[in-house]
Protein backbone atom coordinates (compact mmCIF):
# COMPACT_ATOMS: atom_id res chain seq x y z
CA UNK A 1 0.00 0.00 0.00
CA UNK A 2 1.12 3.39 -0.81
CA UNK A 3 1.84 6.60 1.90
CA UNK A 4 -0.78 8.14 0.32
CA UNK A 5 -3.46 6.29 1.32
CA UNK A 6 -3.90 7.57 4.72
CA UNK A 7 -6.19 6.20 7.41
CA UNK A 8 -9.82 7.18 6.92
CA UNK A 9 -10.40 9.08 10.73
CA UNK A 10 -7.48 9.00 12.91
CA UNK A 11 -7.99 6.54 15.68
CA UNK A 12 -6.94 9.18 18.47
CA UNK A 13 -9.45 11.16 17.16
CA UNK A 14 -12.50 8.79 16.56
CA UNK A 15 -14.26 8.85 19.62
CA UNK A 16 -14.47 12.33 20.04
CA UNK A 17 -15.51 13.27 16.64
CA UNK A 18 -17.60 10.69 17.01
CA UNK A 19 -19.39 11.74 19.68
CA UNK A 20 -19.60 14.74 18.24
CA UNK A 21 -21.51 13.68 15.54
CA UNK A 22 -23.86 11.69 17.42
CA UNK A 23 -24.75 14.54 19.86
CA UNK A 24 -25.97 16.28 15.86
CA UNK A 25 -27.68 13.77 14.72
CA UNK A 26 -31.06 14.86 15.10
CA UNK A 27 -31.52 17.06 12.20
CA UNK A 28 -28.93 17.28 8.76
CA UNK A 29 -25.54 16.81 9.69
CA UNK A 30 -24.40 18.80 6.77
CA UNK A 31 -21.17 18.08 7.21
CA UNK A 32 -18.13 18.73 4.61
CA UNK A 33 -15.10 16.42 4.58
CA UNK A 34 -11.19 17.57 4.08
CA UNK A 35 -10.03 15.31 1.31
CA UNK A 36 -7.40 14.67 2.97
CA UNK A 37 -9.37 12.62 5.37
CA UNK A 38 -11.21 10.30 3.12
CA UNK A 39 -8.49 8.85 1.71
CA UNK A 40 -7.59 7.93 -2.36
CA UNK A 41 -10.04 5.42 -4.52
CA UNK A 42 -9.25 2.15 -3.97
CA UNK A 43 -9.43 -0.51 -7.59
CA UNK A 44 -13.21 -1.55 -7.93
CA UNK A 45 -13.24 -5.09 -8.76
CA UNK A 46 -14.52 -8.46 -7.36
CA UNK A 47 -14.14 -8.86 -3.97
CA UNK A 48 -10.60 -10.08 -2.90
CA UNK A 49 -9.48 -13.31 -1.33
CA UNK A 50 -9.73 -13.54 2.57
CA UNK A 51 -7.40 -11.68 3.67
CA UNK A 52 -5.24 -12.77 7.03
CA UNK A 53 -5.09 -11.17 10.07
CA UNK A 54 -2.95 -12.10 13.19
CA UNK A 55 -4.28 -9.88 15.64
CA UNK A 56 -3.74 -9.80 19.59
CA UNK A 57 -3.47 -13.39 21.09
CA UNK A 58 -4.53 -14.84 18.04
CA UNK A 59 -2.75 -16.45 15.27
CA UNK A 60 -3.42 -15.48 11.57
CA UNK A 61 -7.42 -15.98 11.36
CA UNK A 62 -9.31 -15.20 7.97
CA UNK A 63 -10.39 -11.20 8.19
CA UNK A 64 -13.96 -10.80 7.91
CA UNK A 65 -14.53 -7.64 9.15
CA UNK A 66 -11.83 -5.64 11.82
CA UNK A 67 -13.88 -2.72 13.24
CA UNK A 68 -15.54 -4.48 15.06
CA UNK A 69 -13.30 -7.34 14.62
CA UNK A 70 -15.13 -11.07 13.07
CA UNK A 71 -12.15 -13.43 12.42
CA UNK A 72 -12.67 -16.97 10.98
CA UNK A 73 -10.71 -20.03 12.17
CA UNK A 74 -8.78 -22.06 9.14
CA UNK A 75 -10.19 -25.07 8.82
CA UNK A 76 -7.00 -27.25 9.31
CA UNK A 77 -7.25 -25.70 13.25
CA UNK A 78 -10.42 -27.77 13.55
CA UNK A 79 -8.32 -31.51 13.27
CA UNK A 80 -8.00 -31.26 17.02
CA UNK A 81 -10.65 -31.87 19.84
CA UNK A 82 -10.14 -28.61 21.14
CA UNK A 83 -9.71 -25.75 19.59
CA UNK A 84 -6.70 -23.51 20.41
CA UNK A 85 -7.58 -20.43 21.92
CA UNK A 86 -5.23 -18.89 19.90
CA UNK A 87 -7.17 -20.46 16.95
CA UNK A 88 -10.70 -19.87 18.10
CA UNK A 89 -12.75 -18.16 16.14
CA UNK A 90 -13.75 -14.30 16.87
CA UNK A 91 -17.20 -12.50 16.85
CA UNK A 92 -18.12 -9.00 17.90
CA UNK A 93 -21.06 -6.77 17.08
CA UNK A 94 -19.96 -3.71 18.09
CA UNK A 95 -16.98 -1.71 17.05
CA UNK A 96 -16.18 -0.67 21.25
CA UNK A 97 -14.96 -3.57 22.30
CA UNK A 98 -13.77 -4.18 25.53
CA UNK A 99 -9.47 -4.18 25.22
CA UNK A 100 -8.28 -3.53 28.77
CA UNK A 101 -9.51 -5.08 31.87
CA UNK A 102 -8.01 -4.86 35.77
CA UNK A 103 -8.75 -7.89 36.75
CA UNK A 104 -8.52 -6.44 40.58
CA UNK A 105 -11.41 -4.12 40.06
CA UNK A 106 -13.37 -6.23 37.54
CA UNK A 107 -16.91 -7.35 38.82
CA UNK A 108 -19.61 -9.02 38.19
CA UNK A 109 -23.02 -7.66 39.27
CA UNK A 110 -26.08 -9.87 39.98
CA UNK A 111 -29.10 -7.49 40.66
CA UNK A 112 -32.64 -7.06 39.26
CA UNK A 113 -35.63 -9.14 41.02
CA UNK A 114 -33.15 -10.47 43.60
CA UNK A 115 -33.49 -10.13 47.34
CA UNK A 116 -29.48 -10.25 47.61
CA UNK A 117 -27.95 -7.97 44.77
CA UNK A 118 -23.92 -9.25 44.51
CA UNK A 119 -21.09 -8.00 43.30
CA UNK A 120 -18.51 -10.51 42.78
CA UNK A 121 -14.69 -10.32 41.87
CA UNK A 122 -13.03 -12.38 39.74
CA UNK A 123 -11.32 -13.79 43.03
CA UNK A 124 -15.07 -14.49 44.75
CA UNK A 125 -16.53 -16.64 41.70
CA UNK A 126 -13.11 -18.92 42.44
CA UNK A 127 -13.41 -18.93 45.45
CA UNK A 128 -17.29 -19.30 46.46
CA UNK A 129 -18.71 -21.35 44.20
CA UNK A 130 -18.20 -24.85 42.71
CA UNK A 131 -16.17 -24.84 40.05
CA UNK A 132 -17.29 -26.76 36.82
CA UNK A 133 -16.46 -27.86 33.56
CA UNK A 134 -18.12 -28.69 30.33
CA UNK A 135 -16.76 -29.48 26.88
CA UNK A 136 -18.95 -27.42 24.73
CA UNK A 137 -19.33 -25.93 21.55
CA UNK A 138 -19.72 -22.64 20.22
CA UNK A 139 -21.09 -22.01 16.76
CA UNK A 140 -22.32 -18.95 15.68
CA UNK A 141 -25.30 -18.10 14.37
CA UNK A 142 -24.39 -17.06 11.03
CA UNK A 143 -21.79 -19.87 10.62
CA UNK A 144 -21.26 -20.62 6.65
CA UNK A 145 -23.90 -17.68 5.62
CA UNK A 146 -22.04 -17.13 2.65
CA UNK A 147 -22.81 -21.10 1.52
CA UNK A 148 -26.19 -19.75 1.19
CA UNK A 149 -28.15 -19.88 -2.22
CA UNK A 150 -29.30 -17.48 -2.38
CA UNK A 151 -27.17 -15.00 -0.74
CA UNK A 152 -27.96 -12.64 2.20
CA UNK A 153 -26.28 -9.38 3.58
CA UNK A 154 -24.44 -10.20 7.10
CA UNK A 155 -20.92 -11.25 7.63
CA UNK A 156 -19.99 -13.74 4.95
CA UNK A 157 -18.53 -16.49 7.01
CA UNK A 158 -17.53 -19.85 5.24
CA UNK A 159 -16.92 -22.75 7.79
CA UNK A 160 -15.16 -21.42 10.35
CA UNK A 161 -17.17 -19.89 12.62
CA UNK A 162 -17.11 -22.46 15.03
CA UNK A 163 -14.96 -23.99 17.98
CA UNK A 164 -14.94 -26.52 20.29
CA UNK A 165 -13.24 -25.87 24.10
CA UNK A 166 -13.46 -26.95 27.29
CA UNK A 167 -15.12 -24.36 29.82
CA UNK A 168 -14.58 -24.10 33.27
CA UNK A 169 -16.85 -21.77 35.31
CA UNK A 170 -19.46 -21.69 37.94
CA UNK A 171 -23.07 -22.83 37.57
CA UNK A 172 -25.61 -19.62 36.67
CA UNK A 173 -28.03 -21.39 39.15
CA UNK A 174 -25.28 -20.80 41.95
CA UNK A 175 -25.27 -17.19 41.21
CA UNK A 176 -29.09 -17.10 41.00
CA UNK A 177 -29.38 -19.12 44.51
CA UNK A 178 -27.17 -16.63 45.94
CA UNK A 179 -28.36 -13.78 44.64
CA UNK A 180 -31.73 -15.12 46.32
CA UNK A 181 -34.19 -14.83 43.14
CA UNK A 182 -37.71 -14.09 43.91
CA UNK A 183 -40.87 -15.58 43.06
CA UNK A 184 -41.96 -14.83 39.72
CA UNK A 185 -39.03 -14.21 37.72
CA UNK A 186 -39.56 -14.61 33.95
CA UNK A 187 -36.19 -13.73 32.13
CA UNK A 188 -32.77 -13.09 33.17
CA UNK A 189 -30.71 -10.76 30.79
CA UNK A 190 -26.79 -10.88 30.02
CA UNK A 191 -24.82 -7.46 29.42
CA UNK A 192 -20.82 -7.37 28.55
CA UNK A 193 -18.36 -4.50 28.58
CA UNK A 194 -18.45 -3.76 24.57
CA UNK A 195 -20.93 -1.36 23.43
CA UNK A 196 -21.82 0.71 20.29
CA UNK A 197 -20.00 3.23 18.74
CA UNK A 198 -23.07 5.67 19.04
CA UNK A 199 -24.22 5.13 22.14
CA UNK A 200 -27.54 7.00 23.68
CA UNK A 201 -27.24 10.53 24.33
CA UNK A 202 -29.22 13.33 24.77
CA UNK A 203 -31.77 13.56 22.07
CA UNK A 204 -30.25 10.78 20.57
CA UNK A 205 -31.23 7.28 20.80
CA UNK A 206 -28.12 4.91 19.96
CA UNK A 207 -27.43 2.17 18.77
CA UNK A 208 -28.45 -0.79 20.70
CA UNK A 209 -26.02 -2.45 23.66
CA UNK A 210 -26.04 -5.65 23.03
CA UNK A 211 -27.55 -7.38 25.52
CA UNK A 212 -29.14 -10.95 25.59
CA UNK A 213 -31.35 -12.72 27.46
CA UNK A 214 -32.99 -16.86 28.55
CA UNK A 215 -36.20 -17.59 30.49
CA UNK A 216 -35.27 -17.72 33.79
CA UNK A 217 -35.79 -21.79 33.52
CA UNK A 218 -32.71 -22.13 30.87
CA UNK A 219 -30.86 -19.56 33.05
CA UNK A 220 -31.69 -21.59 36.42
CA UNK A 221 -30.96 -24.94 34.74
CA UNK A 222 -27.86 -25.95 35.90
CA UNK A 223 -26.01 -26.28 32.52
CA UNK A 224 -26.09 -22.38 31.59
CA UNK A 225 -22.72 -21.30 33.25
CA UNK A 226 -20.27 -18.32 33.91
CA UNK A 227 -16.92 -19.64 32.27
CA UNK A 228 -13.42 -18.09 33.96
CA UNK A 229 -11.37 -20.45 31.47
CA UNK A 230 -11.47 -21.46 28.21
CA UNK A 231 -8.99 -24.75 27.92
CA UNK A 232 -7.57 -24.33 30.85
CA UNK A 233 -6.36 -20.46 30.59
CA UNK A 234 -7.92 -17.51 30.86
CA UNK A 235 -10.12 -16.70 28.02
CA UNK A 236 -8.25 -14.38 25.09
CA UNK A 237 -9.64 -10.33 25.89
CA UNK A 238 -11.00 -11.32 21.86
CA UNK A 239 -12.93 -13.74 23.20
CA UNK A 240 -14.51 -12.48 25.89
CA UNK A 241 -11.81 -11.94 28.91
CA UNK A 242 -12.34 -12.26 31.62
CA UNK A 243 -15.59 -13.87 31.77
CA UNK A 244 -18.73 -14.79 29.31
CA UNK A 245 -21.58 -17.09 29.61
CA UNK A 246 -21.77 -20.31 28.44
CA UNK A 247 -25.31 -21.88 27.14
CA UNK A 248 -24.49 -25.60 25.93
CA UNK A 249 -26.34 -26.24 23.11
CA UNK A 250 -27.45 -22.68 21.51
CA UNK A 251 -26.00 -20.96 18.83
CA UNK A 252 -23.19 -18.64 20.31
CA UNK A 253 -25.06 -15.51 19.98
CA UNK A 254 -25.98 -16.20 23.67
CA UNK A 255 -22.65 -16.41 24.94
CA UNK A 256 -22.00 -13.12 26.03
CA UNK A 257 -18.41 -12.00 26.01
CA UNK A 258 -17.32 -9.71 29.03
CA UNK A 259 -20.06 -10.38 30.43
CA UNK A 260 -20.29 -8.10 33.69
CA UNK A 261 -24.05 -7.77 34.64
CA UNK A 262 -27.04 -10.21 35.11
CA UNK A 263 -30.10 -8.92 35.42
CA UNK A 264 -33.25 -11.33 36.63
CA UNK A 265 -36.65 -9.96 35.30
CA UNK A 266 -40.35 -10.03 36.58
CA UNK A 267 -41.25 -9.65 32.81
CA UNK A 268 -39.64 -10.64 29.70
CA UNK A 269 -37.06 -8.62 28.38
CA UNK A 270 -37.58 -7.18 24.48
CA UNK A 271 -34.09 -5.80 23.70
CA UNK A 272 -33.31 -5.37 20.44
CA UNK A 273 -30.95 -8.15 19.89
CA UNK A 274 -33.29 -10.88 21.24
CA UNK A 275 -36.55 -9.30 19.90
CA UNK A 276 -35.72 -7.91 16.37
CA UNK A 277 -32.33 -9.65 15.90
CA UNK A 278 -31.43 -13.17 15.69
CA UNK A 279 -35.34 -14.22 14.86
CA UNK A 280 -35.61 -17.90 13.22
CA UNK A 281 -39.02 -19.49 11.27
CA UNK A 282 -40.66 -20.84 14.01
CA UNK A 283 -40.72 -24.58 11.66
CA UNK A 284 -38.10 -27.48 11.78
CA UNK A 285 -34.50 -26.72 10.46
CA UNK A 286 -35.31 -23.05 10.60
CA UNK A 287 -36.57 -23.06 7.47
CA UNK A 288 -38.44 -21.11 4.94
CA UNK A 289 -37.75 -20.25 1.43
CA UNK A 290 -37.46 -16.88 -0.10
CA UNK A 291 -41.04 -16.71 -2.22
CA UNK A 292 -42.53 -17.99 1.10
CA UNK A 293 -41.28 -16.28 4.23
CA UNK A 294 -42.38 -17.59 7.63
CA UNK A 295 -44.89 -15.70 9.26
CA UNK A 296 -43.54 -16.73 12.44
CA UNK A 297 -40.02 -15.59 14.23
CA UNK A 298 -38.47 -16.83 17.07
CA UNK A 299 -35.36 -16.01 18.78
CA UNK A 300 -32.89 -18.66 17.51
CA UNK A 301 -32.27 -21.12 20.00
CA UNK A 302 -30.62 -25.14 20.19
CA UNK A 303 -28.53 -25.84 17.44
CA UNK A 304 -29.64 -28.39 14.74
CA UNK A 305 -27.68 -31.52 13.86
CA UNK A 306 -24.74 -30.73 10.99
CA UNK A 307 -21.41 -31.75 10.18
CA UNK A 308 -18.89 -30.50 8.57
CA UNK A 309 -15.67 -31.00 5.84
CA UNK A 310 -12.32 -30.71 7.52
CA UNK A 311 -9.87 -32.50 5.49
CA UNK A 312 -9.74 -32.72 2.30
CA UNK A 313 -9.68 -28.59 2.48
CA UNK A 314 -11.02 -27.32 -0.83
CA UNK A 315 -8.67 -27.07 -3.47
CA UNK A 316 -6.10 -29.72 -1.45
CA UNK A 317 -4.74 -31.77 -4.12
CA UNK A 318 -5.57 -35.27 -3.60
CA UNK A 319 -3.05 -38.11 -5.68
CA UNK A 320 -4.90 -41.09 -6.94
CA UNK A 321 -3.96 -44.42 -5.94
CA UNK A 322 -3.23 -42.76 -1.87
CA UNK A 323 -5.21 -43.89 0.97
CA UNK A 324 -6.66 -39.97 2.14
CA UNK A 325 -8.30 -39.98 5.46
CA UNK A 326 -11.47 -37.67 4.92
CA UNK A 327 -12.08 -35.76 8.61
CA UNK A 328 -15.02 -33.74 9.77
CA UNK A 329 -16.94 -33.24 12.69
CA UNK A 330 -20.50 -33.61 13.66
CA UNK A 331 -22.53 -31.97 16.59
CA UNK A 332 -25.76 -30.95 17.27
CA UNK A 333 -28.10 -29.38 20.57
CA UNK A 334 -26.80 -31.73 23.25
CA UNK A 335 -28.66 -34.74 22.09
CA UNK A 336 -25.44 -36.37 21.36
CA UNK A 337 -23.92 -37.89 17.73
CA UNK A 338 -25.49 -41.35 16.50
CA UNK A 339 -23.69 -41.47 13.48
CA UNK A 340 -21.70 -39.90 10.52
CA UNK A 341 -22.39 -40.88 7.04
CA UNK A 342 -20.49 -40.34 3.66
CA UNK A 343 -20.68 -40.29 0.34
CA UNK A 344 -17.90 -39.97 -2.10
CA UNK A 345 -20.41 -40.41 -5.14
CA UNK A 346 -22.38 -37.29 -4.56
CA UNK A 347 -25.29 -39.38 -2.34
CA UNK A 348 -25.59 -42.11 -4.42
CA UNK A 349 -24.23 -44.91 -1.64
CA UNK A 350 -23.37 -43.85 2.36
CA UNK A 351 -21.64 -45.45 3.93
CA UNK A 352 -20.33 -45.03 8.24
CA UNK A 353 -17.30 -42.39 9.32
CA UNK A 354 -15.58 -43.74 12.44
CA UNK A 355 -16.56 -41.34 15.20
CA UNK A 356 -13.65 -39.95 17.53
CA UNK A 357 -13.94 -39.71 20.99
CA UNK A 358 -17.03 -38.84 23.04
CA UNK A 359 -16.00 -35.70 24.62
CA UNK A 360 -20.21 -35.86 25.83
CA UNK A 361 -22.86 -34.15 24.48
CA UNK A 362 -22.15 -30.77 24.16
CA UNK A 363 -19.01 -30.98 22.29
CA UNK A 364 -18.69 -31.60 18.78
CA UNK A 365 -17.89 -35.29 17.53
CA UNK A 366 -15.21 -35.94 15.32
CA UNK A 367 -14.83 -38.37 12.56
CA UNK A 368 -12.85 -39.55 9.86
CA UNK A 369 -13.57 -42.10 6.72
CA UNK A 370 -10.82 -44.39 5.17
CA UNK A 371 -10.53 -43.50 1.04
CA UNK A 372 -8.32 -44.58 -1.86
CA UNK A 373 -9.49 -42.98 -4.41
CA UNK A 374 -8.66 -43.28 -8.20
CA UNK A 375 -8.05 -40.63 -11.17
CA UNK A 376 -11.22 -38.17 -11.11
CA UNK A 377 -13.47 -35.75 -9.82
CA UNK A 378 -15.63 -36.70 -7.07
CA UNK A 379 -18.36 -34.73 -4.71
CA UNK A 380 -18.21 -35.84 -1.33
CA UNK A 381 -21.00 -35.45 1.27
CA UNK A 382 -21.29 -36.10 4.87
CA UNK A 383 -24.44 -36.65 6.65
CA UNK A 384 -24.85 -36.64 10.55
CA UNK A 385 -27.84 -38.60 12.48
CA UNK A 386 -28.21 -37.38 16.10
CA UNK A 387 -29.38 -39.53 18.95
CA UNK A 388 -32.84 -38.45 19.09
CA UNK A 389 -32.89 -39.96 14.90
CA UNK A 390 -32.86 -36.16 13.24
CA UNK A 391 -30.77 -36.08 10.19
CA UNK A 392 -29.71 -33.17 8.25
CA UNK A 393 -31.25 -32.67 4.98
CA UNK A 394 -31.00 -31.72 1.75
CA UNK A 395 -32.03 -28.06 1.10
CA UNK A 396 -32.22 -25.56 4.16
CA UNK A 397 -33.11 -21.80 3.97
CA UNK A 398 -33.82 -18.56 6.10
CA UNK A 399 -33.57 -15.05 5.66
CA UNK A 400 -30.84 -13.99 7.49
CA UNK A 401 -28.48 -17.04 7.32
CA UNK A 402 -29.10 -18.53 10.44
CA UNK A 403 -28.15 -22.12 11.33
CA UNK A 404 -27.03 -23.71 8.30
CA UNK A 405 -27.04 -27.24 9.05
CA UNK A 406 -27.39 -28.85 5.23
CA UNK A 407 -26.01 -31.82 4.44
CA UNK A 408 -22.25 -30.67 2.87
CA UNK A 409 -20.91 -31.16 -0.77
CA UNK A 410 -17.40 -31.03 -1.27
CA UNK A 411 -15.79 -31.04 -4.85
CA UNK A 412 -12.68 -32.76 -4.70
CA UNK A 413 -9.95 -33.45 -7.92
CA UNK A 414 -7.58 -36.66 -7.77
CA UNK A 415 -4.88 -36.29 -9.57
CA UNK B 1 6.35 -15.79 -2.39
CA UNK B 2 5.30 -15.27 1.17
CA UNK B 3 3.91 -11.77 1.92
CA UNK B 4 4.60 -10.49 5.39
CA UNK B 5 2.47 -11.37 8.58
CA UNK B 6 0.56 -8.59 9.88
CA UNK B 7 1.60 -8.35 13.22
CA UNK B 8 0.73 -4.87 15.57
CA UNK B 9 3.15 -3.97 18.21
CA UNK B 10 1.50 -2.96 21.04
CA UNK B 11 2.49 0.91 20.88
CA UNK B 12 0.12 0.97 18.37
CA UNK B 13 2.06 1.51 14.63
CA UNK B 14 -0.01 0.17 11.97
CA UNK B 15 1.74 -2.48 9.93
CA UNK B 16 0.31 -2.83 6.61
CA UNK B 17 -1.74 -6.02 6.18
CA UNK B 18 0.14 -8.40 3.88
CA UNK B 19 -2.51 -10.06 1.58
CA UNK B 20 -2.29 -13.77 1.53
CA UNK B 21 -3.99 -16.25 -0.32
CA UNK B 22 -6.12 -18.66 1.47
CA UNK B 23 -5.40 -21.67 -0.82
CA UNK B 24 -2.50 -23.12 0.77
CA UNK B 25 -0.87 -27.00 1.49
CA UNK B 26 -2.42 -27.26 4.71
CA UNK B 27 0.75 -27.57 7.25
CA UNK B 28 0.53 -31.10 9.32
CA UNK B 29 0.79 -29.23 12.94
CA UNK B 30 -0.64 -25.67 12.49
CA UNK B 31 1.27 -22.96 14.65
CA UNK B 32 -0.95 -21.85 17.23
CA UNK B 33 1.79 -19.32 18.55
CA UNK B 34 0.38 -16.00 18.65
CA UNK B 35 2.21 -13.39 16.85
CA UNK B 36 1.36 -10.76 19.70
CA UNK B 37 0.48 -11.38 23.41
CA UNK B 38 -1.65 -9.13 25.60
CA UNK B 39 0.17 -6.78 27.95
CA UNK B 40 -0.02 -7.11 31.59
CA UNK B 41 0.58 -4.48 33.90
CA UNK B 42 0.23 -5.82 37.72
CA UNK B 43 -3.33 -6.65 37.23
CA UNK B 44 -4.09 -4.77 34.13
CA UNK B 45 -4.13 -6.49 30.88
CA UNK B 46 -4.54 -4.92 27.62
CA UNK B 47 -4.77 -5.80 23.65
CA UNK B 48 -4.43 -2.90 20.91
CA UNK B 49 -7.17 -4.07 18.38
CA UNK B 50 -5.98 -3.71 14.91
CA UNK B 51 -7.80 -0.92 12.54
CA UNK B 52 -6.89 -1.83 8.91
CA UNK B 53 -6.83 1.21 6.51
CA UNK B 54 -10.20 0.04 4.44
CA UNK B 55 -10.61 1.64 1.09
CA UNK B 56 -13.84 1.68 -1.18
CA UNK B 57 -13.23 2.02 -4.66
CA UNK B 58 -14.03 5.44 -6.66
CA UNK B 59 -17.92 5.55 -7.24
CA UNK B 60 -20.89 8.62 -6.85
CA UNK B 61 -21.28 9.43 -3.63
CA UNK B 62 -18.35 7.44 -2.64
CA UNK B 63 -17.26 10.52 0.47
CA UNK B 64 -21.14 9.78 2.01
CA UNK B 65 -20.40 6.16 2.41
CA UNK B 66 -16.81 6.43 3.75
CA UNK B 67 -18.53 9.26 6.52
CA UNK B 68 -21.83 7.44 7.28
CA UNK B 69 -20.83 3.74 7.14
CA UNK B 70 -17.41 4.33 8.28
CA UNK B 71 -18.63 6.61 11.06
CA UNK B 72 -19.43 2.96 13.54
CA UNK B 73 -17.43 0.31 11.64
CA UNK B 74 -15.16 -0.72 9.19
CA UNK B 75 -16.45 -0.05 5.43
CA UNK B 76 -14.88 -2.96 4.95
CA UNK B 77 -18.34 -4.43 5.56
CA UNK B 78 -19.34 -3.51 1.91
CA UNK B 79 -16.32 -5.15 0.10
CA UNK B 80 -17.22 -8.58 1.68
CA UNK B 81 -20.85 -8.82 0.55
CA UNK B 82 -21.98 -10.61 -2.66
CA UNK B 83 -23.48 -8.10 -5.23
CA UNK B 84 -27.11 -7.41 -4.22
CA UNK B 85 -30.12 -5.93 -5.90
CA UNK B 86 -31.23 -2.49 -5.01
CA UNK B 87 -34.00 -4.02 -2.93
CA UNK B 88 -31.68 -5.31 -0.52
CA UNK B 89 -29.46 -2.46 -0.13
CA UNK B 90 -31.94 -0.07 0.25
CA UNK B 91 -33.42 -2.49 3.43
CA UNK B 92 -29.48 -2.43 4.50
CA UNK B 93 -29.41 1.45 4.87
CA UNK B 94 -32.79 1.52 6.59
CA UNK B 95 -31.88 -0.66 9.25
CA UNK B 96 -28.49 1.16 9.61
CA UNK B 97 -30.75 4.03 9.73
CA UNK B 98 -34.13 2.39 11.82
CA UNK B 99 -32.74 -0.35 13.95
CA UNK B 100 -29.20 1.16 14.50
CA UNK B 101 -30.15 4.72 14.57
CA UNK B 102 -26.85 5.57 12.72
CA UNK B 103 -27.29 9.25 11.86
CA UNK B 104 -28.09 9.10 8.18
CA UNK B 105 -30.04 12.08 6.86
CA UNK B 106 -33.43 11.03 4.91
CA UNK B 107 -31.91 13.03 1.66
CA UNK B 108 -28.77 10.42 1.98
CA UNK B 109 -30.30 7.32 1.79
CA UNK B 110 -30.52 6.96 -1.93
CA UNK B 111 -27.29 8.49 -2.71
CA UNK B 112 -26.08 5.65 -0.19
CA UNK B 113 -27.87 3.09 -2.25
CA UNK B 114 -26.38 4.91 -5.49
CA UNK B 115 -22.85 4.21 -3.87
CA UNK B 116 -23.65 0.79 -3.07
CA UNK B 117 -25.20 -0.77 -6.37
CA UNK B 118 -21.91 0.54 -8.18
CA UNK B 119 -19.59 -0.77 -6.03
CA UNK B 120 -22.17 -4.38 -5.31
CA UNK B 121 -24.95 -3.89 -7.16
CA UNK B 122 -26.66 -6.72 -8.78
CA UNK B 123 -29.90 -6.72 -11.13
CA UNK B 124 -33.69 -7.47 -9.52
CA UNK B 125 -34.34 -10.82 -9.52
CA UNK B 126 -36.57 -12.38 -12.35
CA UNK B 127 -39.91 -14.05 -11.16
Amino acid sequence: MHASRRLILPPVGRREFLKSVGVAAAGSLGLHFPRRLLGEAAESGPAAPPEFLAAPEKVELLLRTDRPPNLETPLKYFREDLTPNEAFYVRWHLAIVPTQVDEAAFRLAIAGHVESPLSLSLADLRRQFEPVSVVAVNQCSGNSRSHFQPRMPGVQWGNGAIGNARWTGVRLRDLLAKAEVRAKAVDVSFNGLDGPTLPAAANFAGTPDFVKSLSFERANDGEVMVAYEMNGKPLPMLNGFPLRLIVPGWYATYWVKSLNEITVLDKPFDGFWISKAYRVPNTPDFQESPDALAKQTVPINRMTVRSLFVRPEPGEALRAGMPTEIEGLALDGGKGIRRVEVSTDAGKTWADAKLDRDLGNYSWRRWRFAWRPAQGRYTLMARATNAAGEVQTHSQWNRSGYARNVIESLAVTVA
Amino acid sequence: MKHAMMIFAILGLAVLPGIRSGAEQPAQVPSTTAAVAATVHGTVRSIRLPELQAELPDGPHRDEAVVYCGMCHTTHYIMIQPPFPRQTWLAEVTKMRTSFNGPIPPEKVQDLVDYLMTVRGAPEPHK
